[in-house]
């Protein structure tokens, strides 16, 4: 610590400083994005279907109507007032498999976006940030997995692994990696430009401190947007996987593996498909909304919102 | 190049365009908010209206209204009439509207970089707007692109038709822009800043093209600007524009002569040419009020000096005060404002500042300076050549001084900053603060040495993290340094935000809350936490308008004289950097071509480049600026991957010898202190050491 110059700190235009203060005009509070997001109607429909579905994944043995591998007389029937979503051809109720395979899709959906940003985050940063060699092979690398079929790299997963919901969000996870890291370090460069962080580096700051302090809130927002995508793609890849019998082993409930029991009563009782294939393609559009909504509520706070 | 030009009383002649009550509203958080208020103006055949205000002033709102370019949805116009040779443009339907767009009112914008298309070649663009008007073959399209670029004196103009905007530099580009605007012949042609984003030398350039292009062709002109200088040089008329209305409307003559509305003088003596060396410039109070908070009185009342309690009772009316002047103030009979004339020659009978007694001790000292950008190319990426972009520069500054550096851009003076303050690694050469060598510390010993030299950037939006809150950008070095954290760092940055005159309670804020001048007070803020001896201020006031522009400058030399800290001043505006500095650099490609002090550099330059720089900086005062010698720069500055052979400014210079061509020339030591680069005091008619107007025709 050194002795303070020259007697600061003493003010300058004492009396001009309450009309030089924030502007109460341009007064923008934190809780904007919540207000602009609040906004998008159709993206809070999305949201609270999503909570919904959250809350009766986890609370799947209160909420549902029957245990989900219940087996009933009655098989391949329709809506009825016992059965609300009718059985499925071995005689379980429909509804309550929909809500325990809610709980494996949704899982899948978040373990994948969880397990592909542990890997994209950093990969992304050092990318863009540091640049030059690094950035060379860890984007052939990336673009090497790009490449990679998502089937062909699951099945080998799954032969090398296991067939398992954890195995399988794994090997899609790895198929999304490098869309993430593209999207960050895109990001990177465009901040890595900006003055701030030569303002920054002019005080000293270290890497680290410039990534954490700097890089990483201005790279949030546009990643957030693209975590909410992905969660309703990786929910789309994990039920397609299903349907080919990779995730997920039978008996248990997966909308993916319904459709797949489904399928081959498509042309003698085609209601089976319709309450997994409705939830599958809802949920999806719900991640989606929910993207735009951010998009829209995120986007206006960027740089220079004023010239 | 001499031009004068002759200043007439402007009597608006049949009008062309005829604006009456415009109102144009922006859809706001409240609903729909008035932007432009009852704003009428005319302009005759043949005349250049001038719009002048700061900017949320509503110049550029009522400029694209006439173009009917308000966007829909979100804008509207309200209310008024705006009439065109006998047709009301807010009538007619979109395809009427179009055609009347570029065929008879045109239009060219600021930014010459992003108003071309980039895919399309320079020729292309022209001849696709003479096309969609005239319907002509692309033959002769292209024909009468290579006739427009070489009327706006774009040389080689047949070759140069299938470039691309890339390969123009920025003045040539906006010839371009108003090669198409002209090419259909049009009445109007609006012009919005286009002189603004680029350097003097070229504004003068500029502003004589579209002189002489109008008494050719005729063309009424709206131009926009914020710059009273400007101005000062084209216009025949004026209407100054605050917080959406006209405050005054009078012949460019009367404006100066006599402004009538407080706010027209304030903006007049708040630029530096108003002030003595040194001295404080005067100040508008507060900032132009945002559209949802428009005072019901006098809307400029709560920033006037000259304000009565009526002034804030009811709206003001605009009415006329004298033969085609008209001024919205309620006491514009009572009050005498100052003409320019006075505030120039107040600013002119002040003492000169003298050379600053120079300190045997230097506390920067920067000798030999060259840094070469390699240019890449190759698989390989091998070197193909260098841009030279700084290439041995040689200066020093004293405790409690401040080095101005001028220069166009592209002459380097941007990377000199860097370099100082480690940035950038040099090339070659050395930088010393207080006397230790910095370009060859590493690591923790550099973070040391940089806590002596601190930078400002140019530009304030986005010199601040907009994720982070004015604390922690301000904290940003405490904590690095000191290792503060929390109440104790919080309570340090709350002294420095009031040293800059910044509230407590802007602490927790975001940097888009505040306006450009207030977020340069916070990087100033950030700059001082260390108690830097040398502040690097890069352009620190270019992208600010005039009256903010005045607030920073002064906090600057108050803190100057309160802390005692140097700074190296970097800016294109020399007039700014005049009024600032005690000793002035003079850069061109690289180099530094004149150095010494600020009175002699500014006022008795001694190089040609200095000379052409002075001259091309427009008086605000019609009377001066018309009869004045000026000296117009032909070209732009030459690339600095290829400078030209011997004194590198020889290719623009008007007292070119042969020997420039061929030897660098030496430096030359003058009574007065000034160090100057330049052939003219050695060879030819020898100067030795006088001033370049000295030079016997």
């Amino acid at each position: 610590m050194r002795a303070p110059l020259g007697g600061l700190p003493l003010p300058i235009g004492e009396e001009q400083a309450h009309e030089i203060g924030a502007d109460p005009e341009r007064i923008e509070s934190g809780g904007r994005f919540w207000a602009r997001f609040l906004k998008t109607r159709t993206a809070v429909i999305a949201l609270a279907f999503i909570v919904v579905l959250l809350f009766c994944a986890v609370f799947s043995k209160w909420v549902s109507p029957f245990p989900p591998n219940k087996i009933f007389t009655d098989f391949n029937t329709g809506p009825s007032s016992a059965h609300w979503l009718g059985t499925d051809s071995v005689g379980r109720d429909i509804l309550s498999r929909i809500i325990a395979g809610a709980r494996v899709s949704l899982q899948a959906a978040f373990q994948i976006v969880i397990l592909a940003l542990i890997a994209a985050v950093p990969i992304g940063l050092i990318a863009g940030y540091f640049g030059g060699w690094r950035d060379g092979v860890l984007m052939r690398i990336m673009d090497a997995m790009f490449a990679f079929p998502p089937l062909i790299l699951a099945l080998a997963v799954a032969s090398l692994l296991g067939k398992s919901l954890f195995n399988e969000s794994l090997a899609i996870a790895v198929v999304f990696v490098p869309s993430f890291v593209r999207l960050i370090r895109g990001q990177v460069l465009a901040i890595r430009e900006e003055t701030f962080m030569e303002a920054s580096r002019s005080l000293g700051a270290s890497n680290s401190r410039m990534i954490r302090k700097h890089v990483l809130p201005n790279v949030a927002s546009p990643l957030i947007v693209q975590v909410a995508l992905a969660l309703g793609y990786g929910l789309l890849a994990e039920a397609g996987l299903s349907f080919l019998g990779l995730g997920v082993q039978p008996p248990q409930a997966s909308w993916g593996g319904m459709l797949s029991d489904a399928y081959n009563y498509i042309f003698s009782d085609p209601w089976g498909l319709i309450p997994p294939g409705v939830a599958i393609a809802i949920t999806v559009l719900s991640f989606n909304l929910i993207a735009d909504g951010l998009r829209d509520a995120l986007g206006r706070e960027r740089f220079r919102e004023e010239k | 190049m001499t031009s004068a030009v002759p200043l007439e009383a402007a009597v608006p002649a049949e009008p062309l365009l005829a604006v009456d009550g415009l109102r144009v509203e922006f859809a706001g958080p409240a609903g729909w908010q008035p932007v432009v208020e009852d704003v009428s103006f005319t302009i005759g055949r043949g005349e250049t209206l001038g719009i002048v205000g700061e900017s949320g002033s509503g110049k550029t709102v009522s400029s694209l209204a006439v173009m009917g370019l308000i966007p829909k949805g979100n804008g509207r116009v309200a209310q008024g009439t705006i009439d065109f040779e006998g047709r009301n443009l807010l009538e007619l339907d979109g395809e009427a509207m179009r055609r009347v767009r570029g065929e008879e009112i045109s239009m060219i914008f600021q930014e010459p970089m992003t108003s071309l298309n980039p895919a399309f070649t320079i020729g292309k663009q022209i001849s696709d707007a003479v096309r969609a008007h005239r319907g002509v073959s692309r033959a002769a399209g292209k024909k009468r692109a290579v006739e427009m670029l070489d009327r706006v004196g774009i040389p080689d103009a047949d070759k140069r038709v299938d470039q691309y905007p890339h390969e123009f530099s920025g003045g040539m580009r906006q010839r371009a822009m108003i090669a198409m605007a002209l090419s259909c012949d049009p009445k109007l042609l609006i012009a919005d800043e286009p002189t603004t984003a680029l350097d003097v030398t070229v504004q003068a350039q500029i502003l004589d093209l579209m002189r002489s292009l109008q008494e050719e062709t005729g063309t009424s002109i709206l131009f926009v600007t914020h710059d009273f200088g400007v101005v000062a040089d084209i216009c025949d008329r004026v209407a100054i524009m605050y917080a959406g209305q006209i405050v005054e409307q009078a012949s460019v003559s009367a404006v100066f002569a006599r402004p009538r509305h407080p706010y027209s003088e304030g903006l007049l003596v708040s630029m530096p040419q108003a002030a003595r060396a040194g001295e404080r410039l005067t100040v508008i109070p507060g900032q132009v009020p945002a559209p949802g908070a428009i005072p019901v009185g006098c809307r400029f009342q709560p920033r006037c000096s000259y304000a009565e309690p009526e002034c804030a009772d009811v709206p003001v009316q605009l009415v006329t005060v004298a033969d085609g002047s008209s001024a919205r103030c309620l006491r514009s009979e009572v009050v005498e404002l100052r003409s320019a004339a006075e505030v120039l020659s107040h600013a002119a009978s002040g003492p000169e500042r003298g050379g600053r007694e120079v300190s045997e001790t230097h506390l920067l000292s920067v000798t030999g300076l060259v840094k070469h950008f390699p240019v890449g190319g190759g698989v390989l990426r091998r070197a193909k050549g260098r841009v030279r972009a700084v290439d041995g520069v040689d200066f020093s500054i004293s405790p409690g001084e401040t080095l101005g550096l001028v220069g166009e851009s592209g002459s380097g003076k941007s990377t000199v900053a860097r370099l100082v303050v480690g940035l950038l690694p040099a090339t070659e050469g050395s930088v010393a603060i207080n006397g230790e060598e910095t370009l060859t510390l590493k690591g923790r010993a550099m973070r040391e040495a940089r806590r002596n030299m601190q930078i400002v950037f140019q530009d304030p939006y986005s010199s601040l993290d907009p994720r982070a809150t004015i604390g922690d950008s301000v904290g940003e070095p405490l904590e690095i340094y000191e290792h503060m954290k929390g109440r104790k760092r919080d309570e340090r940055v709350v002294e420095l935000l009031r040293l800059v005159g910044l509230g407590s309670h802007v602490l927790r804020r975001q940097p888009h809350e505040f306006s450009g001048g207030q977020r340069q007070r916070v990087a100033v803020a950030r700059a001082l936490a260390l108690e830097p001896r040398l502040l690097v201020c890069d352009e620190p006031v270019s992208a600010l308008d005039v009256s903010t522009q005045s607030q920073v400058i002064n906090l600057l030399g108050d803190l100057q004289e309160r802390l005692g800290l140097a700074y190296l001043f970097i800016a294109h505006d020399l007039s700014v950097v005049e009024h600032i500095s005690h000793r002035i650099a003079v850069m061109y490609l690289g180099r530094i071509v004149e150095i010494g002090p600020a009175d002699e550099v500014a006022r008795r330059p001694r190089h040609p480049y200095t000379e052409a720089l002075v001259s091309a900086i427009p008086t605000p005062d019609p009377v001066v600026q018309r009869s004045r010698k000026r000296i117009v720069l032909q070209g732009d500055i030459p690339s600095p991957a290829n400078p030209p052979s011997g004194c590198r400014f020889h290719t623009r210079c008007p007292y070119v010898m042969d020997v420039c061509r061929h030897e660098d020339p030496p430096a030359f030591e003058t009574e007065v202190g000034t160090t100057v680069y330049c052939h003219l005091h050695t060879t030819g008619p020898v100067l030795g050491g006088k001033p370049v107007a000295l030079i016997p025709n």
